[in-house]
């Protein structure tokens, strides 16, 4: 059995937050035949969505301040642990403390890999900054490179 | 003369972004100020030249976390202007939806946000290493609020099927039905986390509160219900502005509310639970004795187990109207525009939420007004501050940063939706 996900997150009333769902809709086009979830990103739900899986990519928009906008960074999560500034959210709790939190309880996948993607704006609205929206091609390659990486 | 500060410049564990600072000349605190450096959201200024239907879905964007709560006081108060009754029917679903919304808002915080600092944890994730089946019960229990809130209210953040006049779409009894085996998994889960926070240690603090909240003849108050205060205040929602008022403080980008006569007040739980503790459902009440809840609660740091209360209640509520479940037909009334003026209040998960509308004849919104809880409580955050600080001079540093913060933990405040409104320093010079 296929053991494993795809799992983008995002706010698509967040500007450059929204590019994972996009991205989701654009993976559900071409019929993987692996699922694609489409998550908040909260830890109850992700625990659910990866228990038992082997690998699983999570997708999100990321603010390194290190990067240009649109910037496709990948992170081994499961072998490395993700910075936690529990501040910046604005939902009580974000993504990179889910999965700290899931590493806690010993609940992460056997193999979790981060594509994220440098956001250039973050505020209200429904429009990706043009530097997201022309990176999606890069990050669905690179989504499937590491579906696919043996 | 020892002087001292406390600064922590960025809260952690509260919703949106704040900050504490303290200065101590000796014994004596010179300055105490609970900021909040959120920019304003100006979702008032957004609302005018909006349709009155647009309301409960342009509210909702305030808060991740209590969309409901926004969503029923903006449609309570247009129901009003226009002269519309709903349905028992409609009520019980918003009830219902309510439920959820405490369960997730309470289960979050409590579990996530504010048992860490009882436990002596920096945060969630160092909680969840020593206390896995805890937390793990906790993220069950905080999903199946979400879950409440998705199948009633079509998803789960900023849901989109509550409406001006009742809901576009009522659930299936089959739908809600399918809800109960994790609702009764759920209450049972919110019974042990009553035992379990009921058996932590809490700093000294009393306070002499004036609790406000709402009270309603047939239930323990969520989505209706009047204005009431423990100083014998009884008023419709028409009334508030008549009894509390905002002020700019220069350092918050919030308000700050007080009564008319300029004193600070309570609003949250133990508001709800010390003016409300006879309408406690059958297992709240139980559960309430079992751990010496006896009302009135004084003490702050007690609200966690007025929580894990008002989470068993939500939990058994929620059973309660499903098995009770009749589908809403039509599911919404319609909805005339009426020129006036509308009030609506509800109690969210924080406490208080109050709301004005005026609306012309073509339910064009000329003004609104929107009182989040957070604000009503920023007041009584800084005297609690100020009461625990003084008697707790001797702590060190550390120790007495730790517990202003957990103090101000207490009431859950929730920065995003106050900043129309934390940092923490302690400056002992």
């Amino acid at each position: 059995m296929d053991d494993r996900a795809i799992i983008c997150v995002g706010n698509s009333s967040r500007s450059d937050d929204g590019v994972g769902p996009l991205i989701a809709t654009e993976l559900d086009n071409r019929d993987l035949g692996i699922p694609v979830h489409l998550s908040n990103g909260e830890p109850g739900e992700l625990l659910d969505l990866w228990r038992g899986l082997g690998r699983v990519v999570i997708v999100d928009a990321v603010v390194t301040g290190r990067s240009e906008p649109g910037t496709v960074h990948v992170l081994h999560a499961s072998s490395e642990p993700l910075p936690v500034v529990s501040h910046a959210s604005s939902h009580g709790i974000g993504l990179a403390e889910s999965i700290e939190l899931a590493r806690s309880l010993r609940a992460l996948p056997t193999d979790l890999r981060l594509v994220g993607i440098e956001a250039g704006s973050l505020e209200p609205g429904t429009d990706l900054t043009p530097a997201v929206r022309a990176a999606i091609p890069d990050a669905v390659a690179q989504i499937l490179a590491e579906v696919d990486d043996a | 003369m020892t002087k001292r500060t406390i600064d922590v410049n960025y809260l952690a564990r509260v919703e949106g972004e704040g900050s504490l600072y303290v200065k101590l000349d000796g014994d004596t605190i010179s300055e105490l100020e609970f900021g909040i450096f959120e920019p304003p959201r100006y979702f008032e200024a957004f609302l005018r030249g909006r349709q009155f239907t647009e309301v409960p879905d342009i509210t909702s964007r305030i808060c991740g976390i209590c969309p409901i709560g926004y969503q029923t006081s903006s449609i309570n108060a247009m129901e009003d202007v226009c002269g519309v009754t709903v349905t028992p029917e409609i009520d019980a679903l918003r009830r219902l939806i309510y439920c959820g919304e405490w369960i997730e808002s309470h289960v979050l915080h409590l579990f996530l946000l504010h048992a860490p600092d009882f436990l002596g944890y920096e945060s969630a994730i160092h909680l969840a290493k020593d206390f896995p089946d805890e937390v793990q019960m906790g993220l069950r229990m905080k999903k199946i609020g979400n879950t409440v809130v998705q199948v009633v209210g079509g998803r789960e953040i900023h849901p989109i099927n509550m409406k001006v006049g009742g809901f576009f779409r009522a659930p299936t009894r089959r739908e809600l039905r399918a809800l109960v085996p994790e609702l009764e998994w759920g209450l049972d889960a919110a019974l042990r986390t009553v035992n379990l926070v009921s058996g932590f240690t809490f700093p000294d603090l009393d306070r002499d509160y004036l609790f406000v909240s709402m009270r309603h003849d047939d239930e323990y108050p969520m989505a209706r219900g009047r204005v009431v205060s423990s100083a014998g205040l009884d008023i419709t929602a028409h009334e508030y502005e008549d009894h509390f008022s905002e002020s700019h403080v220069e350092r918050s980008n919030a308000l700050h509310s007080l009564t008319s006569d300029g004193l600070a007040y309570h609003v949250g739980p133990m508001a709800r639970f010390n003016l409300n503790v006879d309408l406690l459902t059958p297992q709240a009440t139980a559960a309430a004795t079992r751990a010496n809840l006896v009302p009135p609660i004084t003490n702050p740091f007690r609200s966690i187990i007025v929580r894990a209360i008002e989470i068993v209640l939500a939990f058994e509520e929620a059973l309660r109207i499903i098995a009770e479940y009749d589908p809403p037909e039509p599911p919404a009334l319609d909805v005339t525009p009426v020129a006036g003026t509308g009030f609506g209040v509800s109690e969210a998960p924080r406490g208080l939420l109050f709301h004005r509308y005026r609306i012309d004849g073509a339910g064009i919104i000329e003004e609104a007004r929107i009182v989040p809880p957070t604000s009503q409580n920023q007041p009584t955050i800084e005297a609690d501050l100020h009461d625990f600080i003084t008697a707790n001079l001797a702590l060190s540093d550390e120790d007495l940063t730790w517990q202003c913060e957990q103090a101000i933990r207490n009431y859950d405040p929730c920065i995003s939706c106050a900043t129309h409104f934390l940092d923490l320093r302690l400056d002992r010079g």
